[in-house]
């Protein structure tokens, strides 16, 4: 750390995390990609920490391996640090992780030839195995069956409208960042997001009155 | 942005309620109180409550977070390595590597990380091969180096062959007759080997060692760099790491490469995707492939890929073809193949090869 200290107080930017102390693990992701992109690795380190997790849940949704996944994204960073010098600055690093490794992905199932096109792109919908419904404040059972019929009604959906379901629910992407993302316009986000939620809900009131006899 | 919470009423309320889908996906003990109080407030809403919840958690879909905190923190002490290594150039011999055992088929050995191979250099890192060029007396040894700016074939005692990359050397026995066939590789080298169950065949380099019993794969460890890969072509490979016995191999399939990464003292691997197109040779990709294909053809295919000049009669072989599939193939198997379909014999001296045959009717 101190042998840096001289290198990157050429810098401004630098002198600031320095002075600050430990402000880069607080630091919001612009201010953590400026000084990155200035040569501060622990920067990166601090973005590829934040985001690890939600890069490798969003790259094993399309049925991938998991070591292959986190080999994305160890590549990716790896690149980042590579090329930082021509590398711009983001306004959504988030946002731009995510098409890195969704980009990367695909180009390794295009290369394992399991890709030809975006229909062809899978999502995981399989369930968690425990999902604690008391955690939650709700019976069990109650759960379990409500759970159960979402989840018949979200497999029915075309993968793509899931994806984007996960991507505005989960991972609380803007509808424009998830067009970008996925690469179609806005509109067909929102129709994705609109349809999805009728759809996993559509059948909710037959399924009540059916649970009315059974109950 | 977020609705006040008496007007959460339909499913689609809860979803695009920021505080509602935090609470599902973190369930922290402050949100708890605060929709306990919620539900026992509206408890007209539960139902609704209930629905929304069993969506998100089918939008979530499976949690898979086990190792993710791993991953992330050996991802972040990756990058500092990376940057320890060019800033402070503390290079020390990198210690030896035992780990590779495959079982089948073609694979290949990539190394990366050209940002340390100058430091590297600097410290003064031999490697057995360099050092063995400089005693060529030995006579139990060859020693091949290539020197010039292409590929250059070598082929070996047992029949495999090697193409041997730009600035890199290759040593081997004079005989091969060991108990494991050894070679010595400093850089770069696309090796195909002859299939022996019996032999083990191994490429040792500074970094790592490649066990296979016949296949091809390319091996490439130049003095210096930290970091190394390995990538199946066909079949499947296990990679166990030295001083990592514990642990179960790593098993490669097609396509497939792993990046190993020096940290610390150790390396540290991860399995990873296809190699990279511009780390791969031409000849990788090649299947040799020949199906009633003219002999002038497959030649020129060899010529082009084994950077050698092959000799033939022209006229008299011209109606001769050959339908073969000679991925795996060492560089002679695959020339004594194809003589063989056209009823030819050959000499090879050198990196020429001079074919005879009569010629097909």
């Amino acid at each position: 750390m101190h042998q840096r200290i001289p290198r990157l107080c050429l810098l401004i930017n630098h002198c600031v995390f320095n002075l600050l102390g430990n402000l880069e693990r607080t630091a919001d992701d612009s201010a953590l990609w400026l000084a990155y992109r200035n040569g501060d690795n622990e920067a990166l380190g601090v973005l590829a920490e934040r985001y690890y997790g939600a890069l490798r849940r969003y790259g094993m949704k399309f049925y991938v391996d998991e070591s292959i996944v986190e080999d994305c994204i160890q590549d990716l960073f790896l690149d980042l640090w590579q090329n930082r010098d021509r590398i711009s600055q983001t306004p959504s690093v988030k946002f731009y992780l995510f098409k890195a490794i969704r980009h990367s992905i695909l180009g390794h199932m295009r290369y394992q030839q399991r890709f030809t096109n975006e229909e062809s792109l899978d999502w995981d919908t399989s369930l968690p195995e425990n999902f604690n419904a008391e955690s939650l404040l709700i019976e069990r059972e109650t759960l379990n069956s409500l759970v159960a019929q979402m989840h018949a009604h979200m497999e029915a959906l075309p993968k793509r409208e899931r994806e984007a379901l996960y991507l505005r629910y989960y991972e609380n992407m803007s509808v424009a960042d998830i067009s970008g993302l996925m690469g179609v316009n806005r509109q067909s986000v929102s129709n994705f997001l609109q349809k999805g939620i009728t759809r996993i809900r559509a059948k909710w009131f037959v399924t009540v009155v059916l649970n009315l006899f059974f109950f | 942005m977020d609705r006040p919470d008496y007007d959460l009423n339909t499913p689609e309320d809860f979803l695009q309620n920021d505080r509602f889908r935090d609470w599902v996906k973190y369930r922290l003990p402050e949100d708890r109180v605060f929709w306990e109080d919620f539900l026992n407030t509206y408890p007209e809403k539960r139902p609704v409550y209930e629905r929304a919840v069993a969506m998100l958690l089918v939008i979530f879909g499976n949690e898979q977070a086990s190792e993710a905190g791993e991953g992330a923190g050996r991802l972040r002490d990756m990058l500092s390595t990376i940057a320890s290594h060019t800033e402070a150039n503390h290079d020390e011999p990198l210690p030896l590597w035992r780990w590779l055992r495959w079982s089948a088929a073609a694979v290949l050995v990539i190394g990366l990380g050209f940002w340390w191979s100058r430091g590297g250099r600097q410290a003064g890192i031999t490697a057995n091969g360099v050092e063995q060029t400089d005693q060529p007396a030995q006579s139990k040894w060859i020693v091949r180096e290539n020197q010039s700016q292409a590929v250059m074939l070598v082929n070996l005692p047992d029949g495999s062959s090697v193409l041997l990359s730009k600035g890199s050397s290759i040593r081997f026995g004079k005989e091969m007759n060991d108990a494991e066939r050894d070679v010595f590789l400093d850089g770069e080298g696309f090796f195909e080997v002859v299939k022996n169950p019996a032999k083990p065949f191994l490429v040792h380099t500074d970094k790592l060692t490649t066990r296979v019993l016949g296949t091809s794969f390319r091996v490439k460890s130049f003095p210096g760099q930290a970091n190394a890969e390995v990538a199946v072509k066909t079949g499947k490979v296990a990679v166990v790491a030295d001083g990592n016995d514990a642990a179960d191999p790593l098993m490669l399939y097609p396509n497939q490469r792993v990046s190993l990464i020096r940290k610390n003292d150790k390396f540290i691997s991860s399995v990873t995707g296809p190699a990279r197109n511009e780390t791969t040779t031409p000849i990788e990709t090649e299947f040799f492939d020949f199906e009633f294909t003219p002999v002038s053809e497959a030649f020129k295919t060899l010529e082009t890929h084994y950077a050698v000049k092959i000799h033939f009669d022209q006229e008299r072989m011209n109606n001769c073809t050959v339908t073969a599939s000679l991925k795996d193939e060492p560089f002679l198997e695959k020339v004594r193949l194809i003589c063989l379909a056209t009823e030819a014999s050959f000499v090879v001296n050198g990196d020429e090869v001079t074919i005879s045959g009569a010629g097909c009717p």
